[in-house]
């Protein structure tokens, strides 16, 4: 630099410092403190109505430096009104002292003072201020200090103006109350801190603001309040029309907030420490790029009452909350779209992606957010949750992973609110509940997407569900899965549908049933079953309104229930809800249907064992857990292969087939009436086979059906040894039978081709009697053990219609038996059996009855016809008893008998009991040569009364007889014996002695002689005897004894020919 | 040979007179004392006459008791007892019996063929 230069800047510069001394120098002797605070306090008496007060006001240069400043001390302005007796917040202290100011430095634009005679305000300090702000009910403010303009008598709408220009408010140690009554609104602040600076042109902003608060409080509408502690906000920023770059943080060492309804509740508390709140956006407003960032470390929060915190979250080394939103926002649109954001309880955090758009133009609000969360430890999360939302686990032991990935989508409206979607995945889970479960379930995992439809409105609302792709859990060595879905998720009730895989392993589940039964169960099960049912439906057990529909594929199983033992190797059995309907008389619900391979049945207290193959069991239950149904049971069920073995019997079946139903009723008092059976029995290919019998019994087929009160035997085939046997027919009555309350009525069709009477009746002899009664009697009668005589029941009344083609009955052959058998209270009818023999043709009727054990009674009414006397006594050997002569015929007579005699226990007749009428009528037969028909003969002087062939011929014979006792009588009859006419007739008694008269009635010569024949039977005394039966057939001569007795004979004959039929 | 003659008529004579001495005396039968139960001499027997013509008899000795044996109608005529035994089969047995003496203690009757049997009664 040259030296010329220097020295005219030096000069230039001391020029200068010479006039701004003399100004400064200048002002200070003009603008002297007194001088102003004198125009100052001038002009506020002129300018602010209420009283005030202005200390010592000064002049600064430097302080407001370029501007010129006025600093004025100790400022007070008081405005006194009248104090409100209540509606003012506790803590809150009126005065009437509107602002006390320690310091209060304007600073001025001067250029503009003196250039245009504005007064134009840069700066504003205020130092050590108090403020008391009051609002009456009525709307009177403290504030209305400065007398109004003309300008303000004119309503006018009050806005801001186009600019505003603020280089520097400052205000350091600001204590202020502000009580506004008329908005409810009162607010308290203590040791504020501001600096703002900043301006407004047009609506571009640029602002630098940071305020400090060491307490503010803040009450509205006595339902808000908030306490917040070194408040620390700081705020900074430029906002246009069409971009905007601001920053705000906001600290705050405690912030107590509350609100409350309008009755004074609480609905939300929140007393947290250390909030820090960090917000910051750049760019174009509608494509702002910024990022929210809050941090709660600790803090309580209360919502309608209940804690949402508790101390374990408080003792988190994590944050109770923290966010960090990072956004992209369009204001323009009213939009804000996240990208890696993260919301975080404590350890627990949400990622979210998305947009959110606020209502605009029309628009309602709008969501647009996926969110996704890590693996949250179950157990840990449970454990930090506040009571009221785990108490539902009281009891329960729940863990895994668990991660939620999920998005949100819709409009938020008045009723209306995002579709929600969620990915639930759950992993390595645990669960035990001793009460509810007895054993603990481990592996857990899950594997659903829930679709939620928030909306409450008709509009919108629609249908949430979850679909379920797996649910997976084992206990002990059983593992179940589920899949499927649940419908109406958030409706009144859910609709599952479901299908449940299982492989079971029998032993776990005596642990679900009661300790009590006595149930032991081995083998394993698969189990395949699709479930569909309103979730009301299976939590109340309500099977009615459930669907079920799958197999159990059971292996090894083995159970035994009570005395009960089954063991198969292999068995499927599908069930199905409700039930296809099979039979009428159940409403069956429940259906199963059981098959496999075989099956094999132990009852260890009945001496049962039993096994079939191919079991194929149909069952239909009804609602078994509805106590007001009675159970009863519906069943289709066939066997092939039966066999059962119990204590002496064995039964062997090719097929057996069951098919009808049961039906409970307790208040019965004996089995049928309980279970009122209506079943189908078919038997195909069956044997019976029992100790005491010598032959097995045979059924190729044996069909019957049993309806309460009626037995029907469709079609019964029975082969026992050499003998068939075909039964059909009806059995009624059997449960009041069984009650004692009625008998047993039958009506039975019985026919055979070849029948053994005497095995059958072997076999039949004594059933159906009452064990204790005939003990009882037994021992009465003194009768021995080796006695079994057939008892017949009391109380039955069945009626047998027989059609036998052949068969042997009581050692002798028949043919063509047909007649009924009725067995009706205690007596045994075998009601005019027809029949023919090898002889003759029969019919046969006879009782049978058992009224003592010792003391049966046996009566017959048997008649033969066109029978050869020979074949009548080798037939009915008794023949011979009753007519001794008979015997000494040849041809074909007719024969009836009816006769009656008690027996003993071992069917030895009782002799005094004995009663018995016969008559026997025979034409053209054949006198027999014998030593007594020769000797009477000679006797009677017979000539020439042989046949050439040296026979006896006989014209007739009718001859009756009775037997009372130990005395046969037979009463005198005629034998016509080719020129002669014999009356015959006498008596003899079973040990063989007799007294028989023989009168010859007509003969070639005119004599009449007679015969007695006395002494024993074997070797009769034969000699001439008395006239007797001179005048027995002539009706004109006949005595009072001889007609008697002719009547005697017609009474016998008529009484007995008047059974043949 | 006179004598060989005269012997058999008078024997003859003799006989017809004996014949008619012997003539049979009747012997009315007293209802009123056949009421009631009655057994065989030496035996176990019974028989029940009923005040409505019906009765029953039975045998003790083979277990049969009273109410078990066999049922009949009874008649009297002069000195003939008639019973009808009627069978449970429809079979009727009629007998005829001879009284030859009666008293409200025994009664004795005699059958076609001559035997006689004795009865006392055993309750009123």
């Amino acid at each position: 630099m040259k030296k010329g230069w220097k020295i005219a800047l030096i000069s230039l510069g001391s020029l200068l410092g010479l006039i701004i001394i003399v100004v400064v120098v200048a002002c200070w002797l003009i603008f002297t403190p007194a001088r102003l605070t004198s125009i100052v306090n001038k002009l506020s008496d002129k300018y602010i109505l209420c009283e005030n007060h202005f200390g010592n006001v000064d002049l600064t240069l430097f302080k407001t430096f370029p501007n010129v400043g006025l600093e004025v001390h100790d400022v007070v302005l008081i405005n006194p009104y009248d104090k409100p007796d209540s509606g003012v917040a506790q803590g809150m202290i009126l005065s009437d002292t509107l602002a006390s100011v320690g310091t209060l430095t304007v600073g001025i634009d001067v250029k503009e003072f003196l250039s245009n005679k504005n007064i134009v305000v840069r700066q504003v300090c205020l130092d050590d201020a108090q403020a008391n702000l009051y609002t009456s009910p009525e709307g009177w403010s403290n504030l209305d200090i400065f007398p109004k303009s003309e300008k303000d008598t004119t309503e006018s709408e009050t806005r801001l103006p186009d600019t505003i220009q603020i280089e520097k408010v400052k205000i350091n140690n600001l204590s202020a109350r502000y009580c506004n009554l008329q908005q409810s609104l009162q607010a308290a602040a203590e040791n504020l801190n501001l600096t703002l600076k900043g301006d407004m042109v047009n609506k571009d902003i640029d602002a630098d603001l940071s305020l400090e608060v060491a307490k503010l409080l803040v009450d509205m509408h006595d339902n808000m309040h908030v306490a917040a502690q070194d408040l620390d906000l700081s705020a900074k920023g430029d906002w246009t029309d069409s971009k905007a770059d601001a920053k705000l943080s906001l600290d705050m060492a405690h912030l107590l907030f509350g609100m409350n309804d309008s009755l004074g509740r609480s609905t939300l508390t929140a007393d947290v420490d250390k909030v820090d709140l960090a917000l910051k956006g750049q760019g174009p407003k509608n494509n702002m790029e910024g990022r929210l960032d809050l941090t709660l470390p600790k803090g309580n929060v209360t919502l309608g009452g209940k804690a949402y915190t508790t101390q374990a979250m408080n003792n988190s080394r994590h944050d109770l909350l923290a966010m960090q939103l990072p956004f992209h926002a369009d204001l323009d649109d009213k939009s804000l779209s996240l990208a890696d954001a993260v919301v975080s309880l404590l350890e627990y955090a949400i990622n979210l992606d998305g947009s959110v758009s606020l209502p605009n133009e029309g628009r309602p609000m709008h969501v647009d957010m996926a969110y996704r969360t890590d693996r949250w430890q179950v157990a840990d999360l449970i454990a930090v949750l506040p009571p009221f939302i785990t108490k539902s686990l009281k009891g329960m032991n729940v863990d895994g992973r668990l991660s939620l990935d999920g998005k949100a989508v819709g409009d938020v409206a008045e009723g209306q609110l995002p579709l929600v979607n969620a990915d639930v995945l759950f992993e390595k889970g645990t669960f035990s509940a001793p009460k509810m479960l007895p054993m603990p379930v481990k592996k857990i995992g899950a594997k659903m997407t829930a679709n939620l439809n928030l909306s409450s409105d008709a509009a919108h609302k629609g249908p949430s569900k979850v679909k379920i792709d797996y649910l997976n859990a084992r206990a002990e060595n059983t593992d179940l899965s589920v899949s499927g879905t649940v419908d109406d998720l958030l409706g009144k009730d859910m609709l599952v549908d479901a299908v449940v895989k299982g492989d079971i392993n029998l032993p776990d589940l005596k642990a679900f049933l009661p300790d009590t039964m006595p149930i032991a169960l081995q083998g394993t099960t698969k189990a395949d079953i699709k479930v569909k049912s309103r979730l009301s439906a299976i939590t109340k057990l309500d099977l009615a309104k459930v669907h079920a529909d799958g197999t159990l594929k059971f292996a090894d199983l083995d159970v035994t229930y009570d005395s009960i033992h089954a063991q198969s190797r292999l068995l499927d059995m599908a069930v199905k809800l409700p039930a296809n309907p099979s039979n009428k008389n159940v409403k069956e619900l429940i259906g199963a249907h059981i098959q496999g391979g075989k099956l094999d049945v132990q009852m260890v207290n009945k001496n049962l064992t039993a096994s079939v193959a191919d079991p194929d069991i149909k069952v239909g239950l009804p609602n078994i857990l509805d106590k007001n149904q009675p159970l009863a049971a519906a069943f289709d069920v066939s066997f092939s292969k039966v066999n059962a073995d119990m204590d002496s019997m064995t039964v062997y079946s090719d097929t057996l087939k069951l098919k009808g139903s049961v039906r409970n009723d307790k208040s019965q008092d004996n089995p049928l009436k309980q279970w009122h059976p209506d079943v189908d029995i078919d038997l195909h290919r069956a044997v019976l086979a029992m100790d005491n019998m010598s032959e097995a019994v045979r059924m190729p087929s044996f069909r019957f059906n049993y309806k309460p009160e009626v037995c029907e035997i469709a079609d019964a085939d029975i082969r026992w040894g050499v003998s068939d046997y075909h039964l059909s027919g009806k059995v009624y009555g059997v449960e009041d039978w069984l009650s004692h309350k009625a008998m047993l009525r039958g009506d039975v069709y019985f026919s055979s081709q070849y029948a053994d009477i005497d095995q059958l009746l072997g076999i039949l002899s004594g059933m159906g009697s009452d064990k204790d009664t005939l003990a009882l009697q037994r021992q009465e009668d003194n009768v021995p053990k080796e006695a079994n005589p057939f008892i017949v029941p009391k109380d039955v009344n069945v009626t047998l219609h027989t059609n036998i083609d052949r068969c042997i009955a009581f050692e002798n052959d028949l043919n063509q038996l047909g007649g009924t058998v009725t067995v009706n209270d205690g007596v045994a009818v075998l009601d005019q059996i027809g029949f023919t023999c090898k002889a003759a043709r029969m019919q046969l009727t006879a009782i049978y009855k058992s009224p003592r054990v010792n003391h049966l009674f046996a009566g017959i009414d048997f008649h033969l016809l066109d029978i050869t006397v020979e074949e009548l006594i080798d037939m009915v050997p008794s023949v011979d008893t009753l007519v001794p002569m008979l015997k000494a015929f040849k041809g074909r007579a007719d024969f009836h008998l009816a006769a009656e005699c008690n027996l003993d226990a071992f069917y030895k007749p009782k002799m005094s009991t004995l009663l018995g009428a016969a008559a026997i009528t025979g034409k053209d037969l054949v006198v027999l040569d014998n030593e007594t028909i020769s000797d009477i003969a000679k006797l009677l002087q017979f000539k020439n009364w042989r046949e050439h062939d040296n026979n006896i011929g006989v014209d007739s014979i009718s001859v009756e007889a009775t037997v009372f006792r130990k005395e046969i009588v037979v009463y005198p009859f005629l034998l016509n014996l080719h020129n002669y006419q014999l009356c015959v007739g006498g008596r003899h008694t079973l040990d063989n002695a007799c007294n028989y008269h023989l009168e010859l009635i007509k003969c070639p010569l005119p004599v009449r002689l007679a015969v007695d024949v006395n002494g024993s039977l074997s070797k009769p005394k034969i000699g001439l005897g008395k006239v007797q039966y001179a005048e027995l057939y002539k009706p004109e001569k006949r005595d009072e004894v001889q007609t008697r007795t002719l009547e005697l004979k017609k009474m016998i004959r008529q009484a007995l020919e008047s059974n043949v039929k | 040979m006179k004598r060989k003659i005269i012997y058999p008529i008078l024997l003859l004579l003799v006989g017809s007179m004996m014949w008619t001495g012997c003539k049979k005396e009747e012997y009315t039968i007293d209802e009123s004392l056949l009421i009631g139960k009655w057994c065989a001499d030496g035996t176990q027997e019974y028989w029940r006459f009923d005040a409505n013509y019906e009765g029953e008899t039975w045998d003790e000795s083979e277990d049969v008791q009273e109410g078990e044996g066999t049922h009949y109608t009874w008649s009297v005529s002069v000195d003939r007892l008639s019973i009808l035994l009627q069978g449970t089969m429809g079979q009727v047995v009629p007998y005829d019996y001879t009284f030859t003496s009666q008293t409200d203690r025994t009664f004795t009757w005699r059958d076609g063929y001559g035997n006689t049997r004795s009865f006392s009664k055993v309750s009123l």
